[in-house]
Parts: structure tokens; C-alpha cells; sequence
């Protein structure tokens, strides 16, 4: 048979009209295995934005002030979905790579070392262009399940037993060191800061508190910081937003 | 008429462009590489030869399919080679059937060459020795028999074999020390060459 072989294949070519697939399905392909692999890229990046930006609430120094360890701190306020988002869309984009014309040829360690290089660098890129506190933002207006899945920080700074409280200033008091916060459980809290600065605890701004209770909703601030990520969260509890109540 | 190149002179790229534009030429690629495809298909595993043939005959017409993947950044043989590894091993699977290890015949010339790359006793008589690193390579992992076949048998550098079978340089080195050290473990122990 095999003296026959390439006359046998020539016939089968001509009499089932074979023809070779052509040259664009190839470059389709290769297009595609780019092009996923640029999105994986992309959403990558945009991970690390949001997680720089989640950083910005970290108080890098102060967890063993407020009883917690270094690790307690780390395990509360890792942006797991984040993580997990980063870690999917860079093995789609090694994955991608692998696949391109040339991907076989690098080793997978250094395939694997690109991705996330390039993952970190535009995603810092990004955060400078304000695109992780752009997703942050309409997440936090829109998401359903904002505080459990996308911002761990709402809950780290939702423990006023722990001394960490956040919420919106809805109102100034007639005591010039004490103002209205509403929780994220739409909790009323008086806080006492002194001296109350009015050029930044305003009416209708996210913050967050370091202190501790003082009384049945009340709290004493010692260190009052602006609320980065998770502002756009808070805004929702705001008059327009489904109003206030009091706490029982 | 007379400046025509003959048909063995044409390298492979312009035998792939004149195939595309008339079928019939691709017979020539076809003769150019049964041999020695034949061959390698059978060390693979398809050691009934009606079995290589199949292989062969649906290796052609997928290379047939798609002659416009080749490009000239790889070598013609390279990717051809590559697509017989695919077909071979795609083979065995819809079969279900293990590669049957082919026993290499003791005038391969890659035999002797394989023979003295394993660091053997040199005192062990030749015939006796070529015998045992082809029975040896029976026993190994097909993993391992497949690039020893490459570098051994069909005489691929590293650069062609890390083409062939999609994986990195580096790898394919330590995959093939790995491979001589289970060919060797598999020799009798007397005539592991002291040093």
C-alpha cells in the first residue's frame, strides 16, 4: 500500500473536493488566543486598581493598637474576591500566552512571571488613571452585596466593640465636639471628637474612626480619617437613599 | 523549460506553495516524507504496520487540511513532524489501545549512538550491548522512548524537538536526561561504567 500512499491521498483530495482551510481561520485563531488573553490581561490590571485602592483604607501601623495582630488584621481586611478575580485572569492569560504561536517556547515559570508582572504594572497604571476607585465607586452605588463580597474593609470598619467605626456624617450637634454618624446598618451614633473640625467632618462625607463606646450609641473618636474605598457605599445611606431611622 | 528547478530541488515552503495552488504536488511532499514518517510513526508505537499506514495515510490529509498554519518560521519538517507526534498519539488514544513498543533493529545507526551516550562499560561487546538498549527502550516510559526516538533516531536538535512536541528547551533537556537515566537503570548493573 504505502508505494500507493500518495496517490491514494491525491484521489481522496480530488474526489471528496478537499480543500486546505483557509490562511485566516489560522489567523482567526491566533487573533482570538491575543485577544482573550489581552482582556485577561486587562480585568487582571483592573484588580490590582481596586485592590490598590482598597489599600488606601489600610492603617498599615496601627492594628496592634486596636488589639489586633498583624495576621487577625491581614485575615480581615484581604480583598479575597479581588484575589481570587486576579488569580482567574492570570492563569487565563498564561493560558493564553501558552497558546499563542510561540508560547510553547518559554518555560512556564517565566510565562506565569510575565503575566503577573504585567497584571501589577497596568494595574498600578490603571490606578493612577483613577480606575480602581472609578469600579470601586460604581460598585459601591450599585452591587448588591457590596460590604460581603467586593470591600472587606465596610465590615473591618463596621466593629465599634473593636473600636473601629464607619458610616456618613449626616448632622452637626449644638456641642461643638460632636456630630451624627450613621452606620452601615443605618445605626445612629453620636461621636465625640475633640475639637470637632467642621473643615472635615462635613455633612453628607464617609469617615472612619478609630476609639472606643462610650454609651448606648455613643462613641469617642480619637483619630477620625477620610473613607476611601467604600465612600460611594456609604452615600447610599444618605437622605434620598432610603432616609435614616433612629436606633431603638 | 530548461530553467525549471527539478522537483528534488524545490525546498519544502515552495512545495507547500505549489501544493496549495495544485493539489498533485502535494504528492511530492507526501514522497518526500513517507519514509522516513513510516518510521517514526512505527517507533512511536504503531508497531503493526497497517496500523502505521492508517496513521500516515490520515496524517497526510490533515497536513493536506491545513498547509496554511505552515509558516517559515518553523522548519517544514519540524511541523510535520509535530502533527505526525499528534496524529500518532490521538491514534492510540481512540483505541485505547498502549503504544506498543517497537523493537529498533540493530542496524539502526542511532542505536549505537544512543548506546554510547548512556556511559556503559566500554569492555561489554558491542552487538550484546545494542541488543540490550533496544530491548531497554521497550521498557521505559513512553514519555521518555519518544525523545530519545527524536534526538537518537530521527536525528532532531534540540531546537526540532522542542518545535515537535510544543515544549520549552529547558525542558526538553532534563526530559532527556531524564529519559538516557531510566534507559540506563534499565541495563544491567555490571556494566554501569564506573568513574
Amino acid at each position: 500500500m504505502q508505494s500507493d500512499l500518495g496517490q491514494t491521498i491525491i484521489d481522496k483530495i480530488k474526489n471528496e473536493s478537499l480543500v486546505p482551510k483557509p490562511r485566516w481561520h489560522f489567523l482567526l485563531r491566533e487573533w482570538l488566543v491575543w485577544t482573550f488573553g489581552t482582556l485577561a490581561l486587562i480585568v487582571g490590571a483592573a484588580s490590582v486598581a481596586v485592590m490598590r485602592y482598597l489599600a488606601e483604607n489600610s492603617p498599615w501601623a496601627m492594628h496592634s493598637t486596636y488589639g489586633q495582630t498583624f495576621a487577625g488584621w491581614l485575615l480581615l481586611s484581604l480583598p479575597y474576591f479581588w484575589l481570587f478575580l486576579l488569580g482567574l485572569f492570570l492563569w487565563l492569560l498564561y493560558y493564553n500566552l501558552k497558546h499563542t504561536k510561540r508560547g510553547y517556547r518559554y518555560p512556564m515559570f517565566y510565562v506565569a512571571l510575565a503575566a503577573l508582572f504585567a497584571s501589577i504594572l497596568l494595574g498600578l497604571a490603571f490606578y493612577t488613571l483613577g480606575v480602581g476607585r472609578a469600579i470601586d465607586g460604581v460598585l459601591g452605588r450599585k452591587a448588591p452585596l457590596y460590604a460581603h463580597v467586593f470591600n472587606p474593609h465596610v465590615d473591618f470598619w463596621s466593629a465599634p466593640e473593636e473600636g473601629r467605626l464607619a458610616g456618613l456624617v449626616v448632622a452637626h450637634t449644638a456641642d461643638e465636639n460632636t456630630f451624627i454618624l450613621i452606620d452601615r446598618d443605618r445605626g445612629e451614633w453620636l461621636v465625640t471628637y475633640n475639637p470637632r473640625d467642621d473643615s472635615f467632618i462635613l455633612i453628607g462625607q464617609p469617615l472612619r474612626a478609630f476609639g472606643t463606646i462610650t454609651g448606648e450609641q455613643r462613641f469617642e473618636a480619637v483619630k477620625i480619617m477620610r473613607m476611601m474605598s467604600g465612600r460611594e457605599y456609604f452615600q447610599r445611606l444618605g437622605p434620598g437613599n432610603g432616609g435614616m431611622h433612629r436606633n431603638k | 523549460m530548461e530553467n525549471q528547478p527539478l522537483e528534488s530541488e524545490l525546498d519544502d515552503a515552495e512545495l507547500v506553495r505549489l501544493s496549495l495552488a495544485d493539489p498533485a504536488t502535494f504528492s511530492l511532499i507526501i514522497a518526500r516524507y513517507k519514509d522516513k514518517l513510516l518510521r517514526y510513526v512505527r517507533r512511536l508505537g504503531a508497531s503493526n504496520l497497517e496500523d502505521a499506514e492508517d496513521i500516515l495515510q490520515d496524517l497526510f490529509l490533515k497536513v493536506y487540511l491545513n498547509l496554511n498554519e505552515f509558516n517559515q518560521s518553523l522548519k517544514f519538517s519540524s511541523w510535520i513532524y509535530r502533527i505526525a507526534h499528534n496524529e500518532a498519539i490521538s491514534h492510540f488514544r481512540k483505541r485505547q489501545a498502549r503504544p506498543e513498543a517497537y523493537s529498533i533493529p540493530l542496524d539502526t545507526p542511532g542505536l549505537q549512538l544512543l548506546a554510547n551516550d548512556l556511559a556503559l562499560d566500554r569492555h561489554v561487546d558491542g552487538i550484546l550491548r545494542d541488543e540490550a538498549v533496544s530491548k531497554a527502550l521497550m521498557k521505559i516510559d513512553a514519555r521518555h522512548r519518544e525523545i530519545i526516538i527524536l534526538k537518537f533516531f530521527e536525528e532532531k536538535n534540540y531546537n526540532e524537538i522542542s518545535d515537535i512536541l510544543k515544549k520549552p528547551l529547558g525542558t526538553i533537556a532534563s526530559l532527556l536526561n531524564r529519559a538516557k537515566k531510566s534507559l540506563r537503570d534499565e541495563m544491567p548493573s555490571k556494566w554501569h561504567e564506573v568513574k
